[in-house]
C-alpha cells in the first residue's frame, strides 16, 4: 500500500473511530457488536481504498449496513457478546425512558432515527445511505415518531 | 440540509438522548491492526476473501467505560478534525442553483390561509449517482403485471439474507419496502460483480417475479441492464437513466397546523417509470397517488411524472392534513408551474426580514418565514443589493446562501454560538477532501448577541466551497455550494 495511502487511512480512522463507533452501538445497542462492525466496516475500507473516492460516505453506510445485519446474529451469540457491558443508564429518567422506547423500534426504523436526530442528516443523504427513495425514509421517521409517542406516553 | 429544521418537543428529547447516550460510549486510541481480519459473524462487504477467524480487537480491549480523562481527551482530538486537512467527517447537501430554465416547480395558487413555511432551492440527491431503470410489462395502465428492474454500479452493496438465486446469483426477494408501490409488490435485489439490481415487481408472486427475471437476456455492458427474451409477455415498454436529481420543494401551512409540501425533482429515483407502472396517465404524465405506506395513517400523496422529465409530488405532511378536504392534494397540484431561480428567490424575498447583520463593509438581511430563513440579501457599502436564496440547518444552527457579487463569488453564513468553517473542497461528491483551504479568515464576521454573521469571498480558483457548523463533538453538518455561474 503506498505511503500515501496509509497516511490518510490512518488519519480517518483516528478522526472518525469513535464516531463510527457511537454510530454503530446506538444502531445496535451493544458496544462488543458495535465494535465488530466498525472494525470490519474498517477493514473492508483498507482492503479497497484505492478504488474508492467517497472514503468517509463508504465507511458511514458499511457501519450502518453493518449494524443490520448484526441484528440478525443469533441470541447466543449476542448474549455472548453482551459480557463485556454496556453503558449504565444515565441517571437522567427521561433520558433512560426515551432509550429504553428507541430500543424498541425496528431497525430500519431506529437507523433513520439515529441518522436524523443523532448523525443530522438529510433525508437524501440517509436514503443514500440505506439504499432506498426518499420518501421511505421519510416514512419509516413519521412511524418511528409515532411509535415512540405512543411509547413514552404508556 | 435539514429537511424539518425545526424540531418538537418530542423530536428534541429523542436528539437529546442519543447524544446522552452516544457520549456514554469511549474508544480508546489504538491504533487500526488490518492484520486482526475481519470478525465472525458479519458478512464482509469485499467479496469472499479467504477463511474467517475470530479475534479480540485490539479496539474493543481499549474500549472503557466513560471516564472524564479519557473522555476529554477523545473530544479534544476529534475536535481537530474540520481543521485537519485531509479529515473531516461531515455532512452536507450539495447546492447547484440553476441559472437558467425550470428549477422547479411551486404552486401558482394557495388555498386561502395557507402560507409559505419552508423554501429548498437546488438541492442535488444522489451526486454522482448513475441508475438505469428498465420497464417490462403490458401497455395498459396501471399494469396489471410488470416488472422495474434498476441497474446501478455500486461497490457497497450487499445481499443481506438471499432467497433465491437470480442469474445464479444469490438474491434477496420479498416484499417491497417501496412506500408508494401498489400493495402486493415484490421486490427482488441481486449483485453481478459490483453491479447492484433491484427489481420492483406488480401483479406477481414471489416465484412468477424470479421466473422473470432469470428470462432477462444481460447485456455486453453489465451496467446497461437487460434484453427482453423473445416471445416475453412482458416485453421491454421504456427505460431511463437517472443521474445527478436536482430537486426544489416547498412546504405551505395552513392556520390549523397542517401542511403541506410540494417537492419537484428533475429526475425522480425510478426516472419516473414507477408513475408508468403503478400509475394512471393524465393531461401532464403518468399520475401516481396513494399514502405512503398504503395505511389509512400514512402520509397521502399525489404525484406526477411530467412529460418533459420533472416529477412534482404533493404530499400532506400529516394524515389529518386533507382529511376533511381529500381533494386539496390534486387541486394543489394543478396549479403546479414552472419556476426559475429567480423567481424561486423572489418568493424568499417577498418574505419580511427577521434579522439583519452589519458585517464591516456589508449589510445582510435574513428574510425568513415563521419557521426557517428562505432568501439572504447582501448589500455592499457601495454597491446594489444582491439576493439569493437561504439554506437552514440544525434547528438555525446554522442560515446559509451563496451568491456572485459584482462577479465575486460570495459566501454568507449566520451561525448560532461559534463561528462556520468555510473551506474549498471538491465538485465530486466526497466527504474527504485531501487538501480544504479553510476560508473562514480571509471573510468578515460579526458577531450580535448568540449570532456570528460571516461574509466570506471565495477565491477564483475555487469551484465549490463548503459551510460547516458542528453538531456534536466530531460530527459536522452544512452545506455544500458549487461556483454559481453568470
Amino acid at each position: 500500500m503506498p505511503t500515501d495511502t496509509g497516511r490518510s487511512f490512518d488519519a480517518l480512522y483516528r478522526a472518525s473511530s469513535t464516531h463510527m463507533v457511537r454510530l454503530a452501538w446506538l444502531l445496535v445497542g451493544s458496544r462488543s457488536v458495535a465494535e465488530e462492525v466498525v472494525q470490519d466496516a474498517f477493514l473492508a475500507l483498507h482492503q479497497r481504498w484505492c478504488t474508492i473516492d467517497n472514503h468517509g460516505g463508504y465507511l458511514r453506510r458499511a457501519v450502518v449496513n453493518g449494524s443490520l445485519r448484526s441484528r440478525r446474529r443469533s441470541a447466543r451469540e449476542l448474549r455472548s457478546l453482551a459480557l463485556l457491558g454496556e453503558p449504565p443508564p444515565t441517571g437522567d429518567a427521561q433520558v433512560d425512558s426515551m432509550w429504553d422506547a428507541i430500543q424498541t423500534l425496528r431497525p430500519e426504523r431506529r437507523a433513520v432515527v439515529v441518522l436524523r436526530y443523532w448523525a443530522d442528516l438529510p433525508h437524501g443523504e440517509i436514503a443514500e445511505i440505506l439504499d432506498c427513495p426518499v420518501a421511505t425514509v421519510r416514512t419509516r421517521l413519521h412511524r418511528a415518531l409515532a411509535e415512540l409517542r405512543k411509547e413514552i406516553a404508556r | 440540509m435539514n429537511d424539518s429544521p425545526v424540531l418538537d418537543d418530542l423530536e428534541l428529547e429523542v436528539a437529546r438522548t442519543l447524544r446522552a447516550k452516544a457520549d456514554q460510549v469511549v474508544v480508546g486510541d489504538a491504533p487500526f491492526n488490518p492484520e486482526a481480519g475481519p470478525t465472525l459473524g458479519v458478512i464482509p462487504l469485499a467479496r469472499a476473501h479467504g477463511p474467517r477467524r475470530r479475534v479480540l480487537l485490539a479496539a474493543a480491549a481499549a474500549v472503557v467505560v466513560a471516564g472524564l480523562g479519557a473522555a476529554a481527551l477523545g473530544i479534544a482530538r476529534l475536535a481537530d478534525s474540520p481543521g485537519n486537512p485531509s479529515v473531516t467527517m461531515a455532512a452536507s447537501t450539495r447546492f447547484t442553483m440553476r441559472q437558467q430554465g425550470t428549477a422547479g416547480f411551486v404552486p401558482a395558487t394557495m388555498p386561502d390561509g395557507w402560507t409559505l413555511q419552508q423554501m429548498d432551492v437546488g438541492s442535488t440527491l444522489f451526486p454522482g449517482h448513475r441508475a438505469r431503470w428498465q420497464l417490462f410489462g403490458g401497455n395498459e395502465s396501471p399494469m396489471a403485471r410488470g416488472v422495474l428492474v434498476g441497474t446501478v454500479r455500486d461497490e457497497g452493496r450487499v445481499i443481506e439474507g438471499a432467497t433465491h438465486t437470480v442469474h445464479g446469483r444469490p438474491a434477496e426477494v420479498g416484499p417491497s419496502p417501496e412506500p408508494t408501490a401498489p400493495p402486493g409488490a415484490i421486490r427482488a435485489s441481486w449483485i453481478d460483480g459490483d453491479v447492484v439490481h433491484d427489481a420492483l415487481a406488480v401483479g406477481m408472486d414471489e416465484a412468477e417475479v424470479v421466473a422473470f427475471l432469470d428470462t432477462l437476456v444481460t447485456r455486453h455492458d453489465p451496467t446497461a441492464g437487460f434484453d427482453a427474451s423473445s416471445g416475453t409477455p412482458l416485453p421491454k415498454v421504456s427505460d431511463a437513466v437517472v443521474e445527478d436529481s436536482y430537486s426544489t420543494r416547498v412546504v405551505y401551512a395552513d392556520p390549523a397546523g397542517g401542511a403541506v409540501q410540494v417537492t419537484a425533482t428533475s429526475s425522480d429515483h425510478y426516472g419516473g417509470l414507477l408513475h408508468r407502472l403503478a400509475g394512471a396517465p393524465g393531461a401532464d404524465g403518468f399520475v401516481l397517488r396513494g399514502t405512503m405506506g398504503g395505511g389509512s395513517e400514512d402520509l397521502p400523496f399525489v404525484s406526477v411524472a411530467r412529460n418533459d422529465g420533472w416529477t412534482v409530488e404533493v404530499m400532506g405532511q400529516d394524515s389529518s392534513t386533507i382529511g376533511e378536504d381529500p381533494g386539496l392534494l390534486d387541486d394543489i397540484l394543478a396549479t403546479a408551474e414552472p419556476v426559475t431561480t429567480r423567481q424561486l428567490i423572489d418568493r424568499g424575498v417577498a418574505q419580511p426580514v427577521t434579522a439583519t447583520y452589519p458585517v464591516d463593509g456589508w449589510t445582510v438581511d435574513v428574510h425568513g418565514t415563521q419557521t426557517e430563513a428562505v432568501a439572504v440579501c447582501l448589500t455592499a457599502a457601495s454597491g446594489p443589493t444582491v439576493c439569493t436564496t437561504a439554506e437552514d440547518a440544525g434547528g438555525s444552527r446554522l442560515t446559509a446562501g451563496s451568491a456572485l457579487v459584482d462577479g465575486r463569488w460570495v459566501v454568507v453564513a449566520v451561525s448560532r454560538g461559534e463561528s462556520a468553517t468555510v473551506r474549498t473542497t471538491d465538485v465530486a461528491s466526497t466527504r474527504v477532501v485531501d487538501d480544504p483551504v479553510d476560508l473562514s479568515a480571509q471573510g468578515e464576521r460579526q458577531r450580535s448577541g448568540d449570532a456570528v454573521a460571516q461574509v466570506v469571498p471565495v477565491p477564483a480558483e475555487a469551484d465549490a466551497v463548503e459551510v460547516l457548523v458542528p453538531t456534536t463533538d466530531d460530527h459536522w453538518t452544512g452545506f455544500t455550494y458549487d461556483r454559481p455561474g453568470d
